[in-house]
């Protein structure tokens, strides 16, 4: 088409050229279709290089020949052509191509009007989300989509983050057609991003999306593009935020100091002198020791052999910001190099970019490589190859988790408070040898618990090295007007290989070296075959409809090994140097899919549109018999504004649909087998497994009904999308808790029933535009409320996951709940909501409570973005209210006394750790088992270890409104670059992660007001097995500043 | 041009038609899982059931603590009844259920799985097994799911069976697997080598044992049953049924695993002070001397014993503030057991000879009195720890006479890092008289019951408030069946 259009304008343009008539001077101004002048707008004379900018008033002058025609255009607008006539004066005003016009990428890389489509889904630029250069994908796409919650990795760490879509987490990614993993995405690569929320939007991808596909297309160049970006950034980061300590009392179990007693058998003559010397608990791994008032005495590193400062005494004083001193400044640089090319019947797109980075957390760094290739062909007229390949390299040194027994666990749980970091530091590794403050006592240099933190650190290494390649090939026929052809293979291939070591030293901890290694590859590999078919059938009527066929394979091979019994060679760390037969397991999991199916969209006077597709899938995951599930949708949306022709409103829209999406069980489970167990010497050992493997296992079903309206107001200034959407589960295919009685604790059936409903909400909209400045904001907010209809026969309730906290919190389904229920132990309360209290003061409870609900009431974010001139300022801020998690640190760093709440004053304004007697002690008010008013005062460990165990201490409300991202750009103009080789500059100030607005300050009962600690939004993976309803001992959020420089030749 | 693509289309439409009419596509072997096997080994079913016994003979956690032969050092909450919902489904979903499928499918197909040993072997063993392990959960738990049990999708609520019926149903398991045991080997066997005769007297072992358990609420059956025992020839000396624990990691005590990296564990002050005043050899068998004999805060009692100081660490105070140096630990040879059999103990001679010491002073008809059979079991237990003959015999020399009590708390000591049988044992004999614990955080003294945890609770709530229901006063103070006193 392109072609023909231009072979006729060169041909017009020869026969005008020849006939010589005199070019002329056209002017004009050029203004929006408010009449505001726009200033640098662009017009040429098509099929020429003749082209001029409008200037600050919207004035333009270009020489012109009668019948040539003018393209004007501006960024946000709607090109148009004007045929230059007699007249010399030719003014153009430019319609906005909002979201009219605007077309968006959907399931299968189809292409729409996004007012023609029936079913939610939202866009966002590639641009806009990475205005902070943010290198995580998830990460960046917080707040900016509604429905879409993200519960960020740790930011001081390499966390990777999470994302929940409508409630769920197994969402689907998909660039250029290829299915990927979050992590595999080249942020800077990015054009835009769709993401499809509903099962109607991904009718045509099946069962990997039925909770949703993020679309993402890469950059192409395009037609007459040729350039050469270079993009760099830097950026620091620093730990921000950490638990409140306390900062009066140093580390043991009791206030009074133990002094030294010198003994003539056992220790040498020059002991005699440390008689008397006040020595600390070094075992203790608290914080109830003495006040740090500056007493003289002999600290863990005053005992090392040969060092200068052995046998002295030191202030036993504060070192309030010991934890802080642990992390350091974290650096991250990325430069990236693209360069593209596109003409009529080519394009091509190659870039690259190297990362490097260190992290606030010691010895831990990162490099990544990307390189991403986009390419197309048109062959001939008539068919059309493409092909693309993206590969990442990624190595990432000491990588350290959060949870439970981490470096951060460590510090914020237990600890001695007066540890001054940097001693520890320096003395942690003397002479080949290994101290730690915890020592076992004063003349035993053993670690009772813990090594020095930075033996974790520089001595417990680990590595992993990941690979992923994936790329596409395929080929577009046109077969003739309207009906075309494509087929297309596709590929994802991903390797990760990683190794650890467990140090043993003089004085470690550990007594036994071990080593451990793993592997784990996962290729995907597809084909796909579509008939695509269009046609205008009359003038008020189009049809569009596509036939496909797909196949897919996954293939996955994880391997992992680990010494026993230590290493026989010290310091060799190798699995052949095992000292018994080393562990050693291997994973293989394949599955096939085959899917048919047919869509097909009507549209009518643009007023009027439907879609309708139908879907068989087949999965070898199900029984043999029985592998089929069908599905439909069906969509509609209705264009109402021009009918109410209300002014104001310049644009509305009701959508509706109905869809289905299969739902199948996992690998391997129509299949009963016995485990393999470890063996006794050479006598193998099997087992039952705990879960009961069902031959008739089956696929289920998703259905969802979706309504949405969309409204324009004030030609486009102003936009709202509201949707609702009612979604149910069923016949799903899932291991359900039984009782173990029965020989197992689960059983693989397909019953139960989920259904969830909520409704989003988009508000946009420009509240400033005029000729120098324009501010866009948005603000988007959604609910979600999921809820189990149906489990099994005689099941009322299924265990997600169990054992949460240490005194068994599990986190439930229950038939008729909302869906994520806490159940744990709860202090119990009278009629009247008195506390009840044991006679030894601490709290009754009750086991099996109902504690809370984990998942959020709502969530949402607000994006604005401000340009004026040459400036551009953009904000990003998230926010959720509820949301509910049991927090470790909080629970151990009071019962260790490190927490802030666990001295100061009471409200006799008596020291808390004063003795009970002396009027110290945290007020208790309530009755005992038998009624009688309980009015106590308890020394506060004793409240502590008393009450650890009570769940319901320990819950936190997540809710929370963050400041996360924050941008200052300048991009140079034209003039003032014009003497450099670069045609765009721009330079920005861009920071990430910089403030919690507001989050929960009060404990919520006799503790009062709460000094915020872990960031609420940062609850990382791993904990509680991927349900996010625990924290384990998270490491602490990092604030990060930087400096990004683009360039463009 | 045209029609031919028409035609093309055509065919394209036609065969996809055809195509997604089928139901099925056949993947073949694809969902085949290839790390499991699918054909069962029922040696290798039965190496897995055996490897859970060290849970039970060496646990760490509670039974030891709640005898009072250990004490915790710096965490002393399981010491002072901190928890009261214990969870036994690790027991149905893993041991049981193996043993179970080695019965259920020699009984189905008798031949199928003769490379393992004959039926006959394999069935007797499973039964005897999972009588060991019902027996140990039964005296835990009380009412538990038996002849429900483990059945699948076939009975996914399983009653609680009271115990007295419990007992009744374990007698006659014991009686039908000692049937079976027909010497046709079995494989897999780590404990006795297929050896017929010492499964047979690891039965009538566990069935004497049992039967005394019932002595005073069933006299008429424990009688019989002892007698039944004794008849078909139980353990002799020499003959202790312990664990074969290994050097290696993977197959070595929990002790050993537990005191890696930390030192949590040691004598409690309860058995030091006991073999202190009644001048007992074992005591340097049982506990280590201290590290340094000085306890700051003044809780911890020394004695000098043949010149070496010994502490015990006092039991069930919370927050102690006891350094690890200033108390007795626990031996190295008791927590690094390979060779030596103090750990792993499942049934000893000395507690066999203790059983017919008792059996004579309640007048049954068994060969010998209880004075002599006292005074072996002493002996039984001083070689068990390795004590020198002259040693054992000063101190069989100094003991008194043989009654209920002596009987009792000489057996307590013997059974020493045996957890659940000291506890089962001192529950029913009531002595030694045990102090409960100082800063006591659940319940009114010693449990002598365990709580069922909060999974059964949900997962099978009738039967389990059913259960609950019949005990008055449910709690971890509720005595068991055979408890009366």
């Amino acid at each position: 088409m392109k072609t023909n259009l231009f072979k006729f304008l060169t041909l017009s343009f020869m026969i005008m050229f020849q006939w010589s008539v005199a070019q002329k001077s056209v002017s004009g101004t050029v203004a929006d279709d408010t009449g505001v002048p726009l200033p640098g707008a662009t017009v040429q004379v098509v099929g020429t290089t003749n082209g001029v900018t409008t200037d600050f008033d919207g004035v333009y002058s270009i020489t012109a020949n009668e019948g040539d025609v003018l393209s004007v255009s501006y960024v946000g607008f709607a090109t148009q052509n004007v045929t230059v006539g007699a007249s010399a004066t030719i003014n153009v005003q430019l319609a906005s191509d909002n979201s009219l016009e605007e077309v968006v990428v959907t399931a299968l890389g189809i292409t729409r009007e996004a007012k023609s489509l029936g079913y939610a889904q939202q866009a966002v630029s590639g641009e806009a989300l990475t205005k902070t250069k943010e290198l995580d994908f998830r990460t960046a796409l917080a707040g900016k989509v509604a429905g879409v919650q993200v519960i960020s990795g740790t930011s001081s760490s390499y966390e990777p983050s999470a994302i929940r879509l409508r409630g769920e987490t197994d969402i689907l990614y998909v660039v250029d057609g290829i299915k990927v993993s979050a992590s595999d995405i080249n942020t800077d690569n990015i054009d835009n991003i769709t993401v499809l929320k509903g099962a109607a939007a991904t009718a045509l991808y099946g069962s990997e999306a039925k909770s949703g596909v993020i679309v993402i297309t890469s950059k192409k160049a395009k037609a007459g593009e040729s350039y050469i970006t270079v993009d760099h950034n830097t950026v620091v980061s620093n730990v921000s935020r950490l638990h409140p300590y306390q900062n009066e009392y140093g580390g043991g179990y009791y206030q009074d100091w133990d002094t030294f007693s010198y003994n003539p058998a056992t220790d040498p003559a020059s002991y005699a002198a440390f008689q008397g010397q006040n020595i600390p608990y070094y075992a203790a791994d608290e914080s109830w020791g003495p006040r740090m008032d500056g007493t003289q005495a002999r600290h863990w590193d005053s005992w090392i052999p040969g060092h200068s400062e052995f046998g002295t005494t030191r202030g036993w004083s504060p070192n309030p910001n010991n934890v802080k001193n642990f992390y350091q400044t974290g650096m991250s640089s990325s430069t990236s190099l693209s360069f593209g090319k596109g003409g009529e019947d080519f394009s091509f797109r190659a870039t690259g970019r190297a990362t490097n980075g260190t992290l606030p957390l010691p010895n831990a760094g990162r490099d990544t490589y990307d390189v991403n290739i986009n390419t197309s062909l048109n062959a001939t007229d008539k068919l059309t190859v493409y092909a693309s390949l993206n590969a990442k390299i990624q190595n990432t040194d000491n990588y350290a988790s959060s949870g439970y027994g981490s470096i951060q666990s460590n510090m914020s749980q237990w600890f001695q408070r007066q540890l001054d970091m940097d001693r520890l530091a320096e003395n942690y590794l003397v002479d080949g040898v290994f101290y730690t403050w915890n020592r076992r006592s004063a003349r035993n240099a053993r670690p009772q618990y813990w090594d020095a933190p930075q033996y974790e650190q520089f001595q417990n290494t680990n590595n992993n090295k990941n690979s992923t390649y994936s790329g596409n090939f395929g080929i577009n026929y046109d077969i003739m007007e309207g009906l075309s052809a494509n087929f297309e293979v596709k590929r994802r291939a991903y390797n990760r290989t990683s190794w650890g070591r467990g140090y043993v030293g003089q004085n470690t901890l550990n007594t036994q070296a071990s080593y451990n290694e793993g592997s784990y590859t996962t290729e995907n590999n597809e084909f796909a075959a579509r008939l695509n078919y269009d046609k205008k059938v009359t003038s008020d009527f189009d049809v569009s409809a596509i036939l496909g066929y797909g196949a897919g394979q996954n293939k996955t091979i994880s391997t992992s090994a680990s010494t026993s019994g230590g290493l026989a060679i010290p310091d060799f760390y190798i699995l052949a140097n095992s000292v018994d037969k080393p562990n050693y397991s291997t994973g293989r999991y394949n599955q096939s899919r085959i899917s048919a199916f047919g869509l097909l969209s009507l549209g009518y006077k643009s007023m009027l549109y439907l879609d309708g597709s139908y879907r068989f899938d087949w999965q070898s995951t199900a029984a043999s018999d029985a592998n089929r599930v069908e599905t439909f949708g069906v969509s509609g949306s209705f264009l109402f504004d021009k009918l109410i022709n209300v002014d104001a409103i310049s644009f509305g829209k009701l959508r509706a649909g109905y869809s289905e999406a299969p739902i199948f069980p996992g690998a391997y489970q129509t299949s009963p087998t016995y485990s393999s167990g470890t063996s006794y010497g050479s006598l193998a050992s099997l087992a039952v497994p705990n879960t009961l493997s069902n031959p008739n296992l089956t696929g289920g079903m998703r259905t969802e009904l979706e309504y949405g309206i969309e409204f324009k107001f004030l030609n486009n200034r102003l936009g709202l999308d509201v949707t609702y959407f009612d979604r149910e589960d069923s016949n799903l295919p899932v291991a359900i808790s039984s009782a173990a009685s029965t020989g197992y604790t689960g059983l693989n059936v397909n019953s139960k029933i989920t259904s969830s409903n909520g409704v989003e909400v988009m508000l946009s909209g420009t509240p400033i535009q005029n000729e120098n400045l324009r501010w866009d904001v948005s603000v988007n907010f959604a609910t979600m409320e999921k809820t189990v209809d149906f489990i099994y026969d005689g099941i009322e309730r299924n265990i997600l996951n169990s054992w949460l906290s240490w005194s068994s919190m599990d986190l439930q389904e229950i038939v008729g709940e909302e869906w994520g229920m806490l159940y744990g132990r709860k202090r119990r309360q009278d009629a009247n909501g008195n506390w009840m209290y044991y006679a030894s003061g601490n709290h009754m409870y009750d086991n099996n409570q109902l504690l809370g609900n984990i998942m959020p009431n709502f969530t949402g974010g607000i994006n604005s973005n401000l340009v004026y001139k040459n400036w551009d300022l953009a904000v990003n801020i998230d926010f959720q209210d509820g949301g509910l998690y049991h927090s470790v640190t909080d629970m151990f760093s009071m019962a260790s006394g490190q927490h802030e709440w666990t001295a100061g004053l009471n409200d006799k304004g008596n020291p808390k750790r004063d003795a009970v007697s002396a009027g110290g002690g945290i007020h208790q008010v309530g009755v005992y088992a038998d009624g009688s008013v309980a009015d106590i005062y308890r020394a506060p460990d004793s409240w502590a270890w008393g009450n650890w165990t009570r769940d319901d201490l320990w819950l936190v409300d997540a809710s929370f409104v963050k400041l996360r991202q924050v941008r200052l750009g300048y991009t140079f103009n034209a003039d003032q670059i014009s003497k450099t080789p670069f045609s765009d500059i721009s330079v920005a100030v861009i920071g990430t992660n910089l403030a919690i607005l507001s989050e929960t300050t009060d404990w919520g009962d006799y503790r009062g007001s709460k000094t915020p600690g872990l960031d609420p939004s940062e609850l990382g993976a791993g904990w509680s097995g991927g349900s996010y309803a625990s924290e384990g001992g998270q490491l602490p959020s990092a604030r990060s500043f930087g400096l990004n420089v683009s360039l463009k030749f | 041009m045209k029609t031919q693509i028409q035609k093309i289309i055509g065919l394209l439409t036609i065969s996809s038609l055809l195509f997604v009419s089928c139901e099925t596509v056949d993947f073949g072997d694809e969902n085949l899982n290839p790390n499991a096997v699918s054909k069962a080994n029922t040696g290798a079913l039965i190496t897995g059931a055996m490897r859970n016994i060290p849970s039970i003979v060496s646990n760490v956690d509670s039974g030891v603590l709640y005898a009072q032969h250990v004490s915790e050092i710096t965490y002393n909450d399981e010491s002072c009844y901190e928890t009261i919902q214990w969870n036994f489904d690790g027991f149905y979903s893993g041991p049981l259920m193996d043993l179970q499928t080695v019965i259920n499918l020699n009984t189905a197909d008798p031949t199928a799985y003769s490379s393992s040993g004959s039926a006959g072997m394999q069935m007797g063993v499973a039964h005897l097994l999972q009588v060991y392990m019902y027996h140990v959960m039964t005296d835990r738990w009380g009412a538990i799911p038996y002849s429900e049990a483990l059945k699948g999708v076939d009975n996914l609520k399983p009653k609680f069976d009271d115990q007295k019926d419990i007992y009744m149903g374990l007698f006659a398991q014991i009686d039908a697997a000692l049937g079976m045991l027909d010497g046709g080997g079995l494989s897999g066997d780590f404990m006795f080598n297929g050896n017929a005769t010492s499964w047979k007297k690891f039965g009538n072992t566990m069935k004497m044992v049992m039967a005394l358990r019932i002595a005073d609420v069933d006299a008429a059956t424990a009688q019989s049953k002892f007698l039944e025992a004794h008849n078909a020839g139980v353990i002799g000396a020499g003959g202790d049924i312990h664990y074969p624990y290994t050097a290696a990691d993977a197959n070595d005590s929990p002790w050993q695993d537990r005191f890696q990296s930390r030192d949590d564990y040691a004598t409690s002050n309860t058995m030091v002070n006991h073999l202190v005043a009644t001048s007992d050899p074992r005591l340097h068998k049982f506990a280590q001397p201290v590290g340094q004999a000085g306890d700051a805060s003044g809780q911890v009692t020394y004695t000098t014993v043949d010149g070496k100081v010994y502490g015990g660490m006092p039991y069930g105070v919370l927050n102690p503030g006891i350094l690890q140096s200033w108390v007795s630990y626990l031996p190295s040879d008791i927590i690094y057991t390979s060779a030596a059999k103090k750990g792993g103990m499942l049934y000893s001679y000395a507690q066999v000879a203790f059983g017919y010491a008792e059996a004579a002073q309640r007048g049954w008809t068994v060969p010998g009195d209880a004075q002599t059979w006292y005074g072996i079991g002493i002996n039984a237990s001083m070689t068990q720890w390795g004590v020198s003959s002259a040693d054992a015999a000063t101190y069989v020399a100094s003991v008194g006479a043989a009654s209920m009590q002596t009987i009792a708390e000489e057996k307590w000591v013997a059974l020493y890092m045996q957890g659940w049988e000291a506890w089962s044992e001192w529950r029913r004999l009531d002595y030694p008289v045990l102090t409960p614990a100082i800063d006591i955080l659940n319940g009114t003294g010693i449990p002598v019951r365990n709580g069922y945890g909060t999974t059964t609770a949900s997962a099978n709530k009738a039967n389990h408030d059913a259960a609950v229901a019949k005990i008055s006063g449910y709690s971890q103070d509720s005595k068991v069946w055979w408890d009366t006193k």
